[in-house]
């Protein structure tokens, strides 16, 4: 049962929903949908988003069946308490290992790009401490956060999409449909991982006012959030071509400091980095409020704050033992992967199993 | 009153923690503005920097003459590969060396000549190198034409970037900044290419159009050929000078802008042909002998040979360009986009070279200036 005796409007759920996508989605995207689609890796993204939508779809048809019930708690009910529970634990465990490979991703990108020699150890310090904060104030807090940030956010992302054509080679894009093998099925399995933050929509959806908004709201939300990367994707390879985008530890960041705006701008990175610094926070906030939030409806304690406690000091030592670069990359790899196996299907062996022994909230309710 | 703690907590931290380690003064920071490259006497790379005077960017005090008799200098070293030079060069430097306000990099033909890979991979491992600044080639000595004080006393990276940037240079000086020299080695669907420059009368200038195969330099273009190539490229702003038919005169054109059509075509023997339809336009600037006004029939006969002169030059051109196995103009991108198979199985650079080039050219011209 949920303890805390709050709620989040559509409006705020939408914010968070885009928050999260774009933050967590935006800066690796040119890279993976270079490397797997090739030429045309933009259709990844699109192809993604259309795979993310049964997810989507069982989160609120689940939401329907458990109205006041998160996953973890759900699980148990129809897997039986032993598997239930040890699913939930590997889904947390996933989620905190999808918040850790952010946190420690814009750790490197600030290392390398604004604070090289400032120890890593002080700039995570910082990151964790802040996206902490965020997350301690709960659902509530997060989504506000987001909800203040977003209309400055969306200016500034479409004004970088915008300013992004700078140098486009329309060739470099084409051709548009081209099937070669299976690349564009595989790079749309890679790039699911955009949608990983929809983890968060598991646990936070029990908090939602107006139920019978939800899928227009996360979808729409995450849609919103997959045009600009689309977009970035796009000019990136038009830019750049699918073989040059590989080139680059930061494509995205690489793109919007080479466009030049005389007597505006002389580097728009800077401000891009901003606005996306500020939607990864979001991103990693709701992260880390999922899995603080899911550990303590596992373990049964009573406030998820007392568990977030330890789990950013955990995290923040996770996020150390990455010895570099190299190594994060290679764990993306993975994650990217497992990611997909267990949040594109375990809602919907979920869904199938609840539909299979009819099971709700209905017949467990006492 | 938690949240007055954590807000405490935040902002103490953020004083204390990331900032103090990357605080640099600007007076303990070397800022260079052109990059050279060459290939060194005793070591195997040559590395220097143009450096400004410290204070002498500021505008001279009204009513006074220049106040610096010279704005930069140069400091050279040389080192066993890029990273040792960039070494020895903070060693003869009292500060860090920042690349991030670079204007321009500049590599000597013999530097060019040998493999770029090496200089491509060093220039762009550094997060803050400025990727949209222009590469440029000299067949003279780097260190002298960047230690040279150009009549206007302006910084060389400066001048070299505000020639570079106007509009009416860039016929003859295609834009090529670093990112596209990464962008075409990587690719491999077309050529880097660079603008040469050179020494005249104590000032730069464009002395046409460094050439690559790959990442080597292969030869080098006339501006001629350098402005038909930017012709291809849609690169407007151009002057075209025309010699009329039995020696009738010379007929020039400005504010030339182009259309181009490039449609590669496969024959069932696999023999390639690059077809180039070209729409030009431009005003009349100059007839010689003049004429009172231009009739109707003029204008045709202006317009055919226009066209058939475009026409010789891309031909020449073309003829150039294949023989030295370079494609600066992205005919690859063009074939890789309609043949994306066939493009994983050949050898780009051979089916270049031995491809038929079928040229069709017009010309319109729509202006005559203040004259009829």
């Amino acid at each position: 049962m949920l303890k805390e005796k709050t709620g989040i409007g559509p409006g705020l759920l939408f914010c968070l929903v885009f928050s999260s996508v774009f933050g967590f989605g935006v800066m690796n995207a040119p890279y993976i949908a270079a490397k797997y689609g090739g030429p045309n890796g933009y259709w990844g993204v699109i192809l993604a988003f259309f795979l993310a939508l049964p997810v989507m779809l069982i989160t609120v048809k689940m939401g329907k069946k458990f109205p006041n019930k998160s996953i973890i708690e759900y699980l148990p009910l129809i897997f039986g308490r032993f598997i239930g529970k040890t699913l939930g634990f590997i889904l947390l465990i996933l989620v905190l290992i999808t918040a850790v490979w952010g946190t420690r991703t814009i750790t490197d990108l600030f290392s390398e790009f604004f604070l090289p020699r400032t120890p890593v150890w002080a700039v995570t310090l910082m990151i964790i401490i802040t996206v902490g904060f965020v997350a301690h104030k709960g659902v509530e807090g997060i989504t506000r956060v987001a909800a203040f940030i977003f209309p400055v956010a969306l200016v500034f992302i479409f004004m970088a999409v915008t300013m992004s054509f700078q140098g486009f080679n329309i060739e470099r894009v084409q051709p548009v449909f081209l099937i070669d093998g299976l690349k564009i099925p595989y790079n749309t399995i890679q790039m699911f991982y955009c949608f990983f933050p929809l983890a968060t929509v598991f646990m936070i959806y029990p908090y939602l006012t107006e139920k019978q908004k939800g899928l227009k709201t996360v979808a729409g939300a995450a849609f919103l959030a997959i045009i600009p990367i689309f977009i970035m994707v796009f000019s990136a390879i038009g830019i750049y071509g699918d073989k040059g985008v590989l080139r680059y530890g930061w494509p995205m960041l690489q793109m919007t400091t080479q466009a030049k705006l005389p007597y505006i701008f002389q580097s728009f990175g800077l401000f891009f980095a901003v606005t996306w610094y500020s939607q990864i926070a979001l991103s990693l906030a709701g992260l880390y409020y999922t899995s603080a939030q899911g550990f303590s409806e596992l373990i049964g304690a009573s406030n998820y704050k007392w568990l977030l406690l330890v789990l950013l000091p955990v995290s923040y030592v996770l996020v150390l033992l990455v010895p570099g670069l190299i190594e994060l990359r290679n764990i993306f790899n993975y994650l990217r992967i497992i990611g997909f196996g267990i949040i594109f299907t375990w809602p919907l062996i979920t869904w199938l199993i609840s539909l299979i022994i009819k099971t709700g909230e209905l017949k467990h309710a006492s | 009153m938690h949240l007055k703690k954590w807000l405490i907590a935040i902002l103490v931290l953020s004083m204390i923690l990331p900032g103090c380690w990357d605080i640099e003064e600007l007076s303990s920071r070397s800022m260079p503005n052109v990059l050279f490259l060459d290939k060194g006497n005793s070591e195997k790379v040559k590395f220097g920097a143009v450096f400004f005077v410290p204070g002498s960017l500021l505008p001279p005090v009204v009513g006074t003459t220049q106040q610096f008799e010279k704005r930069n200098f140069v400091i050279s070293v040389e080192g066993k590969d890029l990273t040792d030079g960039w070494n020895n060069l903070r060693a003869v430097t009292t500060s860090s060396v920042f690349f991030g306000q670079l204007r321009a990099i500049v590599i000597s033909d013999e530097f060019a000549r040998m493999n770029i890979d090496n200089f491509l991979d060093f220039v762009g491992r550094f997060p803050r190198m400025p990727l949209n600044i222009p590469v440029l080639v000299t067949k003279s000595d780097p260190e002298k034409l960047m230690d040279i004080k150009n009549k206007l006393n302006i910084i060389p990276g400066n001048y070299i970037s505000l020639q570079l940037e106007s509009p009416y240079a860039k016929p003859q000086a295609i834009p090529g900044s670093l990112w596209e020299v990464f962008a075409a080695v990587d690719n491999k669907t077309f050529d880097p290419f660079m603008p040469l420059i050179e020494e005249y009368k104590e000032n730069y200038r464009i002395a046409g159009m460094a050439v690559f195969s790959g990442s080597r330099m292969v030869g080098t273009i006339s501006v001629e050929e350098t402005e038909t190539a930017a012709l291809i490229k849609e690169i407007p702003n151009s002057l075209l000078t025309v010699k009329l038919a039995d020696n009738q005169g010379l007929a020039s054109f400005r504010d030339i802008s182009s259309s181009t059509k490039v449609t590669p075509k496969l024959d069932n023997n696999g023999i390639l042909t690059l077809r180039i339809q070209m729409n030009v336009k431009g005003g009349v600037s100059e007839l010689i002998p003049r004429k009172q006004t231009i009739t109707l029939q003029d204008k045709q006969r202006l317009e055919s040979e226009a066209a058939a002169s475009i026409k010789k030059r891309i031909g020449k051109l073309m003829s150039n360009l294949q023989s030295q196995g370079s494609d600066p103009l992205g005919f690859g991108e063009k074939f890789k986009s309609v043949y994306p198979q066939v493009w994983k199985t050949v050898n780009w650079h051979q089916t270049y070279q031995s491809a038929k080039i079928d040229i069709d050219t017009r010309f319109t011209i729509d202006q005559t200036g203040m004259f009829r």
